[in-house]
Protein backbone atom coordinates (compact mmCIF):
# COMPACT_ATOMS: atom_id res chain seq x y z
CA UNK A 1 0.00 0.00 0.00
CA UNK A 2 1.63 3.55 -0.95
CA UNK A 3 -1.16 5.67 0.98
CA UNK A 4 -3.75 4.67 3.03
CA UNK A 5 -4.95 7.73 4.95
CA UNK A 6 -6.92 8.10 8.11
CA UNK A 7 -8.27 11.01 10.20
CA UNK A 8 -11.44 11.74 11.96
CA UNK A 9 -13.48 12.37 8.66
CA UNK A 10 -16.02 10.67 6.75
CA UNK A 11 -14.09 8.56 4.05
CA UNK A 12 -11.08 6.92 3.84
CA UNK A 13 -8.51 6.75 1.01
CA UNK A 14 -6.04 4.23 -0.44
CA UNK A 15 -3.63 4.97 -3.39
CA UNK A 16 -2.11 2.26 -5.33
CA UNK A 17 -0.15 1.74 -8.03
CA UNK A 18 -0.64 -1.12 -10.47
CA UNK A 19 2.42 -2.17 -13.05
CA UNK A 20 0.19 -2.82 -15.85
CA UNK A 21 -1.83 -0.42 -18.38
CA UNK A 22 -4.88 1.44 -17.79
CA UNK A 23 -7.27 -1.28 -19.89
CA UNK A 24 -5.88 -4.08 -17.82
CA UNK A 25 -6.57 -2.26 -14.63
CA UNK A 26 -10.31 -1.40 -15.61
CA UNK A 27 -10.83 -5.15 -16.24
CA UNK A 28 -9.24 -5.83 -12.97
CA UNK A 29 -11.88 -3.46 -10.56
CA UNK A 30 -14.74 -4.21 -12.85
CA UNK A 31 -14.73 -7.66 -14.26
CA UNK A 32 -16.37 -9.82 -11.27
CA UNK A 33 -14.15 -12.63 -11.05
CA UNK A 34 -11.67 -10.43 -11.26
CA UNK A 35 -13.19 -8.38 -8.73
CA UNK A 36 -14.05 -11.34 -6.22
CA UNK A 37 -10.18 -11.69 -6.48
CA UNK A 38 -8.90 -9.24 -4.85
CA UNK A 39 -12.13 -8.49 -2.81
CA UNK A 40 -11.82 -11.62 -1.25
CA UNK A 41 -15.32 -12.90 -1.93
CA UNK A 42 -17.78 -14.06 -4.55
CA UNK A 43 -18.76 -11.26 -6.36
CA UNK A 44 -21.56 -11.03 -8.85
CA UNK A 45 -22.10 -7.75 -10.65
CA UNK A 46 -22.03 -5.82 -13.93
CA UNK A 47 -20.23 -2.62 -14.50
CA UNK A 48 -23.31 -1.05 -15.57
CA UNK A 49 -25.02 2.12 -13.99
CA UNK A 50 -27.90 1.38 -11.90
CA UNK A 51 -26.91 -2.92 -11.58
CA UNK A 52 -27.41 -4.49 -8.67
CA UNK A 53 -25.36 -7.18 -7.07
CA UNK A 54 -24.08 -8.97 -4.32
CA UNK A 55 -20.45 -10.02 -2.95
CA UNK A 56 -20.49 -12.59 -0.53
CA UNK A 57 -17.30 -12.55 1.84
CA UNK A 58 -16.02 -15.93 2.98
CA UNK A 59 -18.82 -17.87 4.85
CA UNK A 60 -20.64 -15.37 5.80
CA UNK A 61 -24.00 -15.77 5.21
CA UNK A 62 -25.62 -12.54 4.18
CA UNK A 63 -24.50 -10.74 1.25
CA UNK A 64 -23.21 -7.31 1.02
CA UNK A 65 -25.38 -5.79 -1.97
CA UNK A 66 -24.13 -3.40 -4.37
CA UNK A 67 -25.77 -0.81 -6.53
CA UNK A 68 -22.89 0.29 -9.67
CA UNK A 69 -23.76 4.71 -9.58
CA UNK A 70 -21.21 5.53 -12.28
CA UNK A 71 -19.16 3.91 -15.07
CA UNK A 72 -16.39 5.65 -16.99
CA UNK A 73 -14.54 3.10 -18.59
CA UNK A 74 -11.06 3.37 -18.37
CA UNK A 75 -11.85 6.25 -15.24
CA UNK A 76 -14.14 5.69 -12.80
CA UNK A 77 -16.28 3.18 -10.79
CA UNK A 78 -18.38 4.27 -8.06
CA UNK A 79 -20.67 1.91 -6.24
CA UNK A 80 -22.74 2.07 -2.85
CA UNK A 81 -22.86 -1.14 -0.63
CA UNK A 82 -24.38 -2.26 2.45
CA UNK A 83 -25.62 -4.95 4.29
CA UNK A 84 -26.98 -5.85 7.46
CA UNK A 85 -23.93 -5.43 9.65
CA UNK A 86 -22.19 -2.94 7.24
CA UNK A 87 -23.65 0.54 7.05
CA UNK A 88 -24.33 2.35 3.71
CA UNK A 89 -21.46 3.76 2.35
CA UNK A 90 -19.90 4.88 -1.10
CA UNK A 91 -16.76 3.24 -3.12
CA UNK A 92 -15.28 5.53 -5.45
CA UNK A 93 -12.07 3.96 -7.80
CA UNK A 94 -10.46 6.72 -10.31
CA UNK A 95 -7.93 5.60 -12.36
CA UNK A 96 -5.26 7.98 -13.87
CA UNK A 97 -2.05 6.93 -16.04
CA UNK A 98 1.16 8.53 -14.46
CA UNK A 99 2.54 10.90 -16.90
CA UNK A 100 6.00 10.36 -15.23
CA UNK A 101 5.26 6.57 -16.26
CA UNK A 102 3.65 5.55 -18.49
CA UNK A 103 2.15 1.55 -18.76
CA UNK A 104 1.32 1.56 -15.08
CA UNK A 105 -2.02 2.79 -13.46
CA UNK A 106 -2.47 4.69 -10.18
CA UNK A 107 -5.77 3.88 -9.01
CA UNK A 108 -7.11 5.66 -5.95
CA UNK A 109 -9.99 3.92 -4.01
CA UNK A 110 -12.17 6.54 -1.87
CA UNK A 111 -14.53 4.59 0.49
CA UNK A 112 -17.37 7.33 1.93
CA UNK A 113 -19.65 6.90 4.29
CA UNK A 114 -23.30 7.50 3.24
CA UNK A 115 -24.97 10.40 4.61
CA UNK A 116 -28.26 9.61 3.24
CA UNK A 117 -30.65 8.37 6.02
CA UNK A 118 -29.93 4.20 6.94
CA UNK A 119 -33.62 3.12 6.35
CA UNK A 120 -33.32 3.96 2.28
CA UNK A 121 -30.16 2.61 0.33
CA UNK A 122 -29.93 0.01 3.41
CA UNK A 123 -33.35 -1.19 3.66
CA UNK A 124 -33.31 -1.79 -0.13
CA UNK A 125 -30.19 -3.58 0.10
CA UNK A 126 -31.62 -6.11 3.05
CA UNK A 127 -34.48 -7.02 0.48
CA UNK A 128 -32.70 -7.75 -2.20
CA UNK A 129 -30.05 -9.57 -0.30
CA UNK A 130 -33.11 -11.78 0.91
CA UNK A 131 -34.37 -12.76 -2.38
CA UNK B 1 -39.17 8.46 17.98
CA UNK B 2 -35.90 6.64 19.40
CA UNK B 3 -32.46 6.76 18.28
CA UNK B 4 -30.88 4.00 17.85
CA UNK B 5 -27.34 3.27 17.22
CA UNK B 6 -27.10 3.43 13.46
CA UNK B 7 -28.76 7.11 13.84
CA UNK B 8 -26.29 8.20 15.97
CA UNK B 9 -23.65 6.44 13.46
CA UNK B 10 -24.81 8.28 10.98
CA UNK B 11 -25.22 12.04 12.81
CA UNK B 12 -21.46 10.88 13.43
CA UNK B 13 -20.34 10.98 10.02
CA UNK B 14 -22.73 13.27 8.74
CA UNK B 15 -21.01 15.57 11.49
CA UNK B 16 -17.73 15.14 10.18
CA UNK B 17 -18.30 15.04 6.73
CA UNK B 18 -18.38 19.49 6.88
CA UNK B 19 -14.67 20.37 6.93
CA UNK B 20 -15.33 23.35 9.49
CA UNK B 21 -17.01 20.97 12.00
CA UNK B 22 -13.57 19.04 11.63
CA UNK B 23 -11.62 22.16 12.39
CA UNK B 24 -13.68 22.75 15.39
CA UNK B 25 -13.31 19.70 16.77
CA UNK B 26 -9.53 19.99 16.53
CA UNK B 27 -9.24 22.62 18.33
CA UNK B 28 -11.56 21.96 21.18
CA UNK B 29 -9.46 19.09 21.33
CA UNK B 30 -6.49 20.59 21.47
CA UNK B 31 -7.24 23.04 23.71
CA UNK B 32 -9.11 20.83 25.70
CA UNK B 33 -11.99 23.23 26.38
CA UNK B 34 -13.29 25.85 24.05
CA UNK B 35 -16.62 28.45 24.20
CA UNK B 36 -17.99 29.82 21.06
CA UNK B 37 -16.74 33.15 21.91
CA UNK B 38 -12.88 31.66 21.42
CA UNK B 39 -13.56 29.37 18.61
CA UNK B 40 -14.55 32.71 16.58
CA UNK B 41 -11.07 34.25 17.09
CA UNK B 42 -9.76 31.47 15.40
CA UNK B 43 -12.54 30.89 12.59
CA UNK B 44 -13.41 32.85 9.52
CA UNK B 45 -17.34 32.54 10.54
CA UNK B 46 -19.43 33.90 12.73
CA UNK B 47 -20.15 32.82 15.83
CA UNK B 48 -23.94 32.81 15.21
CA UNK B 49 -22.42 29.94 12.33
CA UNK B 50 -20.04 28.07 15.36
CA UNK B 51 -22.50 27.92 17.48
CA UNK B 52 -24.89 26.17 14.67
CA UNK B 53 -22.16 24.21 13.82
CA UNK B 54 -21.29 23.32 17.51
CA UNK B 55 -25.06 22.11 18.47
CA UNK B 56 -24.24 19.34 15.41
CA UNK B 57 -21.75 18.28 17.05
CA UNK B 58 -23.25 18.07 20.10
CA UNK B 59 -26.43 16.05 18.34
CA UNK B 60 -23.96 13.52 17.10
CA UNK B 61 -22.66 13.34 20.74
CA UNK B 62 -18.82 14.37 19.12
CA UNK B 63 -18.71 17.13 22.24
CA UNK B 64 -20.13 17.61 25.16
CA UNK B 65 -21.14 21.60 27.10
CA UNK B 66 -21.40 22.95 30.08
CA UNK B 67 -22.35 26.22 31.31
CA UNK B 68 -19.69 28.12 33.53
CA UNK B 69 -21.26 31.53 34.41
CA UNK B 70 -23.10 33.10 31.29
CA UNK B 71 -20.63 31.18 28.99
CA UNK B 72 -20.93 27.76 27.67
CA UNK B 73 -17.88 25.89 27.46
CA UNK B 74 -17.45 22.34 24.87
CA UNK B 75 -15.24 19.16 25.05
CA UNK B 76 -14.85 16.56 22.97
CA UNK B 77 -16.31 13.26 23.75
CA UNK B 78 -13.84 10.40 23.39
CA UNK B 79 -15.44 7.53 23.33
CA UNK B 80 -17.96 8.64 20.35
CA UNK B 81 -14.60 9.85 18.73
CA UNK B 82 -12.60 6.75 19.39
CA UNK B 83 -15.40 4.82 17.78
CA UNK B 84 -15.55 7.09 15.07
CA UNK B 85 -11.64 6.18 14.46
CA UNK B 86 -12.10 2.80 14.73
CA UNK B 87 -14.37 2.49 11.92
CA UNK B 88 -12.11 4.72 10.05
CA UNK B 89 -9.27 2.36 11.12
CA UNK B 90 -10.83 -0.84 10.21
CA UNK B 91 -11.86 0.08 6.52
CA UNK B 92 -8.25 1.38 6.07
CA UNK B 93 -6.94 -1.94 6.91
CA UNK B 94 -9.43 -3.57 4.85
CA UNK B 95 -8.33 -1.42 1.85
CA UNK B 96 -4.84 -2.46 2.50
CA UNK B 97 -5.17 -5.82 2.42
CA UNK B 98 -7.35 -5.27 -1.02
CA UNK B 99 -4.80 -3.34 -2.19
CA UNK B 100 -2.17 -5.34 -1.63
CA UNK B 101 -4.13 -8.15 -3.42
CA UNK B 102 -5.04 -6.12 -6.34
CA UNK B 103 -1.16 -5.16 -7.19
CA UNK B 104 -0.50 -8.67 -6.67
CA UNK B 105 -2.88 -9.84 -9.44
CA UNK B 106 -1.48 -6.90 -11.06
CA UNK B 107 2.01 -7.78 -10.93
CA UNK B 108 1.23 -11.59 -11.51
CA UNK B 109 -0.95 -10.84 -15.18
CA UNK B 110 2.43 -8.31 -15.58
CA UNK B 111 4.48 -11.61 -15.58
CA UNK B 112 2.63 -13.41 -17.79
CA UNK B 113 1.94 -11.19 -20.16
CA UNK B 114 5.62 -10.24 -21.05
Amino acid sequence: MDDASIELSSEVSTEIDLPIGIDDAWDLVTDADALGLWLDGDVDVRPEVGAEGTIRFGRADDPTVLIVDEVEAGARFVFRWASSTRPPSTVEINLTEPLECPATTRIVIIERRSLAPMSGFQNRALSLAAR
Amino acid sequence: MTTGPADIHTAVFGALADPTRQRILELISTDGSCSASSLAHDLPITRQAIVKHLKVLEAAELISSESVGRSVYYRVRPDRSTEAARWLADIAAEWASRGERLRRLAASRDTMGS
